[in-house]
């Protein structure tokens, strides 16, 4: 894709910018003709292909030892902040968690803020969102700024004035369905999804026109195949992953209706096959016993026709999932030989703990691995079928207390943005490393009445080096599954990782570390420790010839919620809190941008 | 980890279990000597049952009880509800328990000394809505609104009628949008008969004492009828709506379950007066 730019290209997007003109050609391609400069950093993915790698090389393995502070900007509030700023010519955009506030900096002048925009959202809608009031960051395309808020809008603004141009209600918090999403813009339309899977809400992808703010079209993750949007064809490369009828069939009566299958993650994009993709999530309600069958089509891989949402294929990675593996993480787009061939291939490392690399044409397998050999709740995945094959000790049935479950509900992989380095081939993934015992218990209350539910505790899993490791930072290839080098950390490193062309694994760490790995064997060599922890990755852009690295901080979001909401229960925040209480002696709650440049 | 470590506690407590119950019992001599409290395990905010203003129904049953065995009360409260027997009881840190199902196997409990059913709430300016029993076509229409508590039998019922997945969401707002998988969630039946009356449901199905003092209370009048008993699951499984209450103890601490028993016979006067001035319909204990 990027080889299609030429460097022409380059130079009409710079002078274009530099004239810092929101309405810089029209075209549909104008998004990546601004992301094919590495000055800019244009989505929170990096580009289309979701590879979260810089090209810029100013800061090096050699350099970076000299990387310092070099200006700093308090969102002035607290919670987890997810996401990344976006940097479009001379311009910053950062965004916020709940109330969701955008701030738009100038780079000439980074003290002095160019607009803000501070919605007004009904505080009550803090109360539906699971895991904190987190948001994911930003899009911007053809002069706009698109952003989500968690009352459920999807909202544009004038990318050079702040001011609100459309604002459109996506999901419905009165049913528990809220946005913490990123939106993603291409093609003239913004896509968008909900969170609420666990509350019962029904996921649907939606696009918008990003001109008028008017719905596209819509896709539904369950029930009949009209409302999933399926093209004739669907699954027709891989007929055994199901084709048609499955939405409403693999539910017991209606279930289908509020069974869950939310969006909430990443999306990418390959402009070739015109085709984009993402993952659905988790199956409502969390009580399997209640929806027998394989309740599709949540936690499935997704590939649509970006033009018209309709489906070219799906894989369910997690049929029936009892573990609360929201399916909805990165997808990372790259070309690799796979046996003497080039494929274009997609891979993705689910909350259950497989990295699976598919052909992103076909859907087909190449590759299916465990990141980590602590993972126990499927025992491997049959390449053929497509078909997890289940290990019964470590489901979480209601009538089975498990113990030692590897990966916990928060899976081994969660929203984490990681990197791809196209030069060695290497992907650079953010992990946790925690695994859960599960306790079913259905308690009479009086009169009929029951108390239905599970005690989730959540621990470091086995194999770090002192047994007290909750993450760690993996290279892997992604085509055989090889372990290239490991770097362990204390906590999950939650946010992914961000990878450059000066050699170079940036990643921050759940107690406020942002460090630097070099990426030829994983040896540590700088870090700063910034206000409060971070929950997103670091990006990369350059202004004025000079490489910059920012990132957000501000600790929350499912592993900070008993730090941010000063929970003492362990069992309260789906187990988030016992796992994490050592983090409050490390970090406290803050909330901003950390910029560090040479 | 504090939390591996509460975790292996659990199991050994949970092993160490038989043993506890025997010393109870060994104490329990002592323990109902006149002079000592009544020790109640109470709900410190589950109205209408009990609070810490022992406003509760409940509360005033422990003190005819108490007054009955010549003893004081002892509130000991409890926050969820889950626990209480695991917690409290069992850990013979409270020895009452005012309001237990008959047939609770958790602890041993006395004759049941009332009973009671699940019933249709509704604005009596609705008219006669044909409410019997879960047949009744009226529930069945998918513009009609029905409201219950999670995880009662009306639960069942509205999944047999096929009326769960789109009264689902009422679901979520009663649990405040918070999945109840590792949460304790506190449902508020005095909720459920507001939504009946700011019309938010048009019939909510209630556990008749959980509701009766709302219903009186109500600023509009309602409606409140017995759920005729005789619901049924596809499969041909009854689904109980009524259910008797008793006065439950530790397994094992016979001796106050014994007095327990004998001050219910002798004040059932008192203890009906309570539960008629609640509001509560009351059927016949022994079983049909």
């Amino acid at each position: 894709m990027k080889a299609r730019i030429t460097a022409t290209g380059f130079a009409v997007a710079g002078l274009a910018l530099s004239a810092m003109l929101p309405s810089v050609a029209a075209a549909a391609d104008s998004l990546e003709a601004l992301g094919a400069n590495p000055n800019n950093w244009t989505m929170q993915t990096g580009d289309y292909t979701g590879q979260h790698y810089s090209r810029l090389s100013q800061i090096t393995t050699g350099n970076v030892k000299n990387l310092k502070a070099a200006w700093s900007f308090s969102t002035g509030l607290l919670h987890g902040h997810e996401g990344a700023p976006l940097v479009i010519g001379d311009m910053m955009y950062i965004n916020t968690p709940f109330p969701n506030n955008t701030f738009a900096l100038n780079l000439a002048e980074p003290e002095k803020i160019v607009w803000q925009h501070k919605p007004k959202q009904d505080a009550s809608v803090k109360a539906v969102a699971c895991c904190d009031i987190v948001n994911r960051g930003l899009a911007y395309d053809d002069g706009r700024i698109f952003k989500t808020q968690l009352d459920g809008h999807l909202v544009a603004l004038d990318a050079k004035t702040g001011k609100e141009l459309w604002k459109m209600e996506n999901c419905d918090p009165a049913v528990g369905s809220t946005i913490t999403q990123a939106p993603f813009a291409v093609k003239g339309k913004v896509l968008v999804g909900c969170s609420g899977a666990e509350l019962g809400v029904r996921g649907y992808v939606t696009a918008y026109d990003q001109k008028t703010g008017e719905l596209v079209w819509r896709s539904f993750a369950t029930g009949p195949d009209n409302e999933l949007n399926l093209a004739k064809d669907f699954n027709k490369d891989n007929p055994h992953y199901g084709q048609m009828g499955l939405g409403t069939k693999t539910w017991e009566g209606e279930a289908w209706k509020i069974g869950g299958g939310t969006n909430w993650g990443w999306y990418a994009y390959d402009p070739k096959l015109n085709l984009f993709y993402y993952g659905s999530g988790n199956p409502a309600p969390w009580n399997e016993t209640m929806r027998p069958g394989d309740n599709k089509w949540t936690m499935t891989i997704w590939a649509r026709d970006v033009d018209t949402g309709a489906a070219k294929w799906g894989y369910q990675k997690t049929p029936h999932d009892e573990w609360d593996f929201a399916g909805v993480n990165q997808m990372i787009l790259t070309d690799q030989p796979v046996g003497g061939k080039s494929q274009p291939l997609l891979t993705h490392v689910d909350r259950n703990g497989i990295m699976y690399t598919l052909n992103r044409q076909t859907g087909s397998i190449v590759q299916a691995a465990k990141v980590d050999p602590a993972v126990n709740v499927f025992k491997k995945v049959d390449l053929k079928t497509g078909l997890p094959l289940r290990d019964p000790e470590f489901s979480t049935r209601m009538d089975h207390k498990g113990t030692n479950i590897c990966p916990s509900a928060m899976g081994f992989h969660n929203q984490g943005l990681d990197a791809y380095d196209p030069d060695s081939r290497t992907f650079y993934f953010g992990l946790n490393h925690i695994c859960m015992d599960w306790e079913p218990f259905m308690l009479p209350y009086r009169a009929g009445q029951f108390f239905v539910g599970a005690t989730l505790a959540m621990y470091p899993g086995p194999n770090g080096p002192t047994k007290k490791e909750m993450g760690q930072v993996r290279a892997m290839d992604g085509v055989t599954g090889e372990v290239k080098w490991t770097k362990w950390e204390k906590f999950s490193v939650w946010g992914g990782t961000l990878a450059t062309k000066g050699g170079l694994v940036f990643y921050n760490t759940l107690d406020g570390n942002i460090k630097a790995l070099d990426k030829t064997n994983g040896k540590e060599i700088w870090k700063f420790k910034m206000p409060s922890g971070a929950i997103g990755a670091p990006m990369s852009y350059a202004y004025k010839g000079k490489q910059y690295i920012a990132t957000n901080y501000g600790v929350g979001g499912w592993p900070g919620v008993g730090l941010v909401f000063d929970l003492t229960d362990p069992s309260a925040g789906l187990g988030a809190v016992g796992a994490f209480k050592e983090l409050q002696s490390y970090t406290q709650m803050g909330g901003g941008v950390m910029v560090f440049g040479l | 980890m504090k939390l591996i470590k509460w975790s292996v506690m659990f199991a050994i407590w949970a092993s160490a279990f038989g043993g506890q119950t025997a010393m109870a019992q060994d104490n329990a001599q002592i323990k109902t000597k006149a002079d000592s409290p009544l020790r109640i395990c109470a709900g410190e905010d589950e109205l209408p049952y009990s609070n810490t203003r022992e406003e509760g129904f409940e509360n005033r049953i422990a003190d005819v009880l108490a007054s009955e065995l010549g003893r004081k009360v002892e509130n000991v409260w409890w926050k969820d509800a889950r626990y209480v027997v695991r917690d409290l009881l069992d850990k013979d840190k409270c020895d009452v328990i005012i309001g237990a199902d008959e047939n609770d196997p958790r602890v041993a409990t006395t004759p049941a000394y009332y009973r009671s059913g699940y019933i249709f709430v509704y604005k009596k300016d609705k008219g006669d809505l044909g409410l019997t029993d879960w047949n009744s076509p009226y529930l069945k229409k998918s513009s009609t609104q029905i409201g219950w508590i999670p995880e009662t039998p009306p639960e069942v019922m509205l999944v047999q009628i096929e009326r769960f997945v789109d009264m689902f969401q009422y679901k979520a707002e009663i649990s405040n949008y918070k999945s109840p998988r590792n949460h304790y969630i506190k449902y508020d039946p005095s909720r459920v008969v507001n939504d009946v009356v700011n019309g938010r449901l048009d019939v909510a199905v209630l556990w008749a004492p959980a509701a009766a003092r709302y219903v009186k209370q109500s600023s509009v009048p309602l409606v409140e009828k017995l759920v005729v008993d005789n619901a049924k699951k596809s499969n041909g499984e009854r689904v109980p709506h009524q259910f008797s209450v008793s006065v439950g103890v530790r397994k094992g601490d016979t001796e106050l379950l014994k007095q327990i028993e004998q001050a219910l016979v002798k004040r059932k006067g008192d203890i009906d007066a309570i539960l008629k001035a609640e509001g509560i319909p009351l059927l016949p204990t022994t079983k049909p």
